[in-house]
């Protein structure tokens, strides 16, 4: 009996680093909104359905999106969220 | 009851009376009885009430061989059921192997913390999301998930920077 609950206790030891780790991860989700979740969603099913050099072009895209710098980025999204707003209206 | 109704004798020869009667007293023993009951009255008394009532007390009934084995062989089933009662959840894992009940104690803990984790104890919230809606490599991957939520500015991305880069030389001109 002691062996066994020793084992377990192990096990749970060994295992915590990917508890953890799930952890993180499913916050980023978790934080998101409705609407973001939708968004995700909806681009992901999309995604899954483009030809493979779409797919290639938009992985280089974000490649390149990553080693823009920080507030060239921000300039960028906010340009983006205002052309959205305004096709949406 | 018998007690109260033998007579009183003389303390001292209580024993040998009663090895007196069952005729397992030494002879000198004997003769001194036999000259001391001569002129007791109480002790002639007791040795009357002895004939008087041992012969009504029962003899112990002599019980069969297999009265005895069975009494064996219950009490042996008792102690058995009862040692199997105090350790019966051993009897829950006799058919698993050994390193089975570590490895089903892992998988199950392993299961708690996914549930714990992913559901945050709000589980309601994850049984209404249907699993096929929450693609795995997003849930999991924070850089998956940045990348399907920038999608669409990730196809847009050359137009506003070409817009940027108009509107820059706008300015400068």
């Amino acid at each position: 009996m002691k062996r066994l609950v020793v084992s377990i206790l192990f096990s749970a030891l060994l295992l915590s680093p990917l508890a953890g780790w799930a952890a993180n991860n499913s916050d980023d989700w978790r934080n998101l909104s409705p609407k973001e979740k939708d968004k995700v969603l909806r681009n992901y099913q999309r995604w899954q359905h483009l030809p493979p050099e779409d797919k290639e072009h938009l992985r280089e895209e974000w490649d390149r999106w990553q080693r823009l710098p920080q507030d060239r980025r921000e300039r960028l999204k906010r340009r983006y969220e205002e052309r959205e707003r305004r096709d949406n209206r | 009851m018998a007690a109260k109704e033998l007579e009183m004798m003389c303390k001292q020869f209580e024993e040998d009376l009663v090895l007196y009667y069952y005729g397992e007293i030494g002879n000198n023993e004997k003769h001194k009885l036999e000259q001391h009951l001569g002129h007791c009255v109480g002790c002639g008394r007791f040795i009357e009430d002895l004939h008087r009532l041992l012969p009504h007390i029962a003899l112990p009934e002599e019980l069969p061989q297999s009265f005895w084995d069975d009494y064996y062989r219950e009490t042996v089933a008792k102690l058995r059921d009862q040692r199997e009662q105090k350790f019966y959840w051993r009897n829950l894992f006799a058919p698993m192997r050994m390193w089975m009940i570590p490895a089903f104690g892992t998988a199950v803990i392993a299961a708690l913390a996914f549930g714990v984790v992913l559901s945050k104890g709000n589980l309601p919230s994850l049984y209404n999301q249907p699993q096929e809606r929450i693609p795995r490599e997003i849930v999991t991957d924070t850089e998956q998930l940045e990348f399907f939520r920038s999608l669409d500015m990730l196809e847009a991305l050359s137009s506003l920077e070409g817009l940027e880069t108009s509107k820059g030389d706008s300015h400068t001109i």
